[in-house]
């Protein structure tokens, strides 16, 4: 059971990893404000969900189980509704969801 | 391993700190140094000052953020740049950096354990804490119990700021309700162009104070306290000026009630003082509070705790307001 | 036993090591972007990628109290956006030209348009 839970971890803590690299590398290098939008969105939604359940399966059924469970909840929900937000702004005051000519190579 | 995070998240820091010095756009500044508040707070973090690191994250990132867009919403959002060079100045800073550098070379080295600041009470604080306080955060008894005269003069001097920024800044949403709620409230459709944020905040606000009350009744086993849980109690009533307008968060909570509230929470720090030499011991001196030292200790605690977080939140969100209320935010 | 205790005691090393990666990209993307909402973005991933690093933290050194502090950045992250996003939609003042830039703006919707 032991090993099990380890290697359960293991396997969603990198899987957790792996997104947020993806994320770095897409704020990094993603053309528009709205693509980095969904880059950083992949980091705040896979990333944090797979590390924090990660730690969850290592923790067993303690109070910081309880505490890393609130936390996720809290990502969950506040997350999607920042990036809403903050899309939602963007493009009132004018910037544009499509990227110009000049980056389709 | 910590070698390595400590250089990594310190090279952030530096990183950030010339970004700060070298921007001119003031909105960006604030941005990076909401990003400098969190990068502080990972390093407390990182040498084990958790109760330190809680209140810079509560304070660095979430309040004076807001505080510093308000301001800039009412003034400029570009640096003005300097009419020539300071290069005397430059020299001047320079020479007195070195000066202090040098000073520190005599200094011990970071954690020795022979430094006399480890020498004298902190051993006892560590060994003695325990049966003379009986509170398992070492760091809540030196603040509440040992050193419990700083943290009066430390409420004082917050309630004093906000004293200050009332008497110079006023407010000036507090006229007539009526007829301003159409013209400088939000309106119906703001209202409902922001549902999603409105509904997802409306749900997390009582969680918010809830966490607060805890952060506060915690403060004796884990990090926490009455600084930390005022101003996560004030980021609370900061939501909900943020989405439903101030002059709603003015009806709930009106500034004449908050200037109330701060100065009960001084009343009530120095009146435990007080109570306690009528009681026969000194000033602030917990153990004549009850039949027994350790719940007399117990309690002082409580009641300066409750002190502390109800003058900080009161004045958190006092100054709030009457940023908030300056012509250059009212639509 | 003691291998898994050495393997997640690696597993974490590694992880807060990527993870420190990603802080330093989005540190870049923080302080290079072009744009005020790739700031305001930046910013509020670096809050997020510092909630995960002090969970990570804490399991490493085998301390569970900084998992309050990893509820409070996420609050105050959470706060600082919304705020920042209010302040945008409270201006009435246009933002400045600079603000975005030329390559996001729209055709036909004005910065001005409220």
């Amino acid at each position: 059971m032991e090993t099990f839970l380890a290697w359960a971890s293991t396997l969603c803590i990198s899987i957790g990893v792996f997104l947020g690299i993806t994320g770095a590398v897409g704020i990094f290098r993603l053309p528009n404000f709205f693509t980095r939008l969904h880059a950083a969105s992949v980091t705040d939604s896979g990333c944090a969900f797979l590390l924090l359940f990660g730690l969850m399966l290592q923790s067993g059924f303690t109070v910081p189980t309880i505490k890393l469970c609130f936390i996720l909840v809290f990502f969950l929900i506040s997350s999607p509704t920042a990036a809403h937000a903050l899309s939602k702004t963007a493009l009132r005051s004018g910037a544009q969801p499509t990227p110009s000519p000049r980056e389709d190579r | 391993m910590e070698l390595i995070i400590d250089i990594t998240l310190l090279t952030f820091l530096g990183l950030t700190a010339l970004a700060i010095n070298r921007i001119d756009k003031l909105f960006c500044v604030i941005m990076l140094s909401g990003i400098y508040s969190l990068l502080c707070a990972s390093l407390f973090v990182t040498m084990d000052a958790v109760d330190v690191a809680f209140t810079e994250a509560a304070v660095g990132t979430g309040i004076a953020t807001v505080l510093l867009l308000s301001t800039i919403g009412a003034t400029e959002t570009e640096q003005r740049s300097a009419p020539r060079r300071p290069l005397f100045a430059l020299l001047v800073v320079c020479a007195t950096g070195a000066i202090l550098v040098y000073g520190t070379m005599d200094m011990p080295a970071f954690g020795d354990p022979n430094a006399p600041i480890h020498q004298h009470v902190a051993p006892r604080y560590v060994q003695q804490s325990q049966q003379e306080v009986g509170s398992d955060n070492i760091v809540t008894s030196i603040l509440s119990s040992y050193r419990g005269f700083d943290t009066l003069g430390e409420t004082v001097v917050i309630f004093t700021a906000g004293l200050s920024v009332v008497g110079l800044i006023g407010f000036r949403g507090m006229q007539k309700f009526g007829d301003r709620q159409r013209a400088a409230g939000i309106t119906r459709d703001e209202m409902e162009q922001h549902l999603v944020l409105r509904i997802v905040i409306k749900m997390f606000i009582p969680l918010i104070l809830l966490f607060a009350l805890y952060v506060q009744f915690h403060g004796d086993f884990g990090p926490g306290g009455g600084f930390q849980a005022g101003v996560i109690f004030a980021s609370g009533f900061i939501f909900y000026t943020l989405m439903f307008g101030l002059d709603a968060a003015m009806r709930v909570v009106s500034p004449r009630t908050l200037s109330y509230i701060a100065a009960l929470g001084v009343l009530l720090y120095g009146g435990v003082g007080i109570a306690t030499m009528l009681m026969g011991g000194n000033y602030l001196d917990y153990d004549v509070l009850r039949h027994d030292p350790l719940h007399g200790q117990h309690l002082g605690i409580f009641l300066i705790e409750l002190g502390v977080g109800t003058t900080v939140f009161s004045v958190m969100v006092l100054i709030f307001f009457a940023f908030s209320s300056r012509k250059g935010l009212r639509q | 036993m003691n291998g898994m205790l050495e393997l997640m005691h690696s597993v974490y090393a590694g992880a807060s090591l990527a993870l420190l990666a990603v802080m330093g990209s989005t540190l870049v993307r923080a302080i290079l972007g072009p744009s005020a909402f790739d700031r305001v973005l930046a910013a509020n991933m670096f809050g997020t990628k510092t909630v995960l690093l002090l969970s990570l933290l804490g399991f490493l050194s085998g301390r569970p109290d900084f998992l309050d502090i990893a509820l409070v950045y996420a609050l105050v992250n959470f706060l600082s956006t919304i705020a920042v996003l209010r302040f945008f939609e409270g201006r009435t003042q246009p933002l400045a030209p600079d603000t975005i830039p030329a390559s996001d703006r729209s055709a036909h919707i004005s910065p001005t348009e409220e």
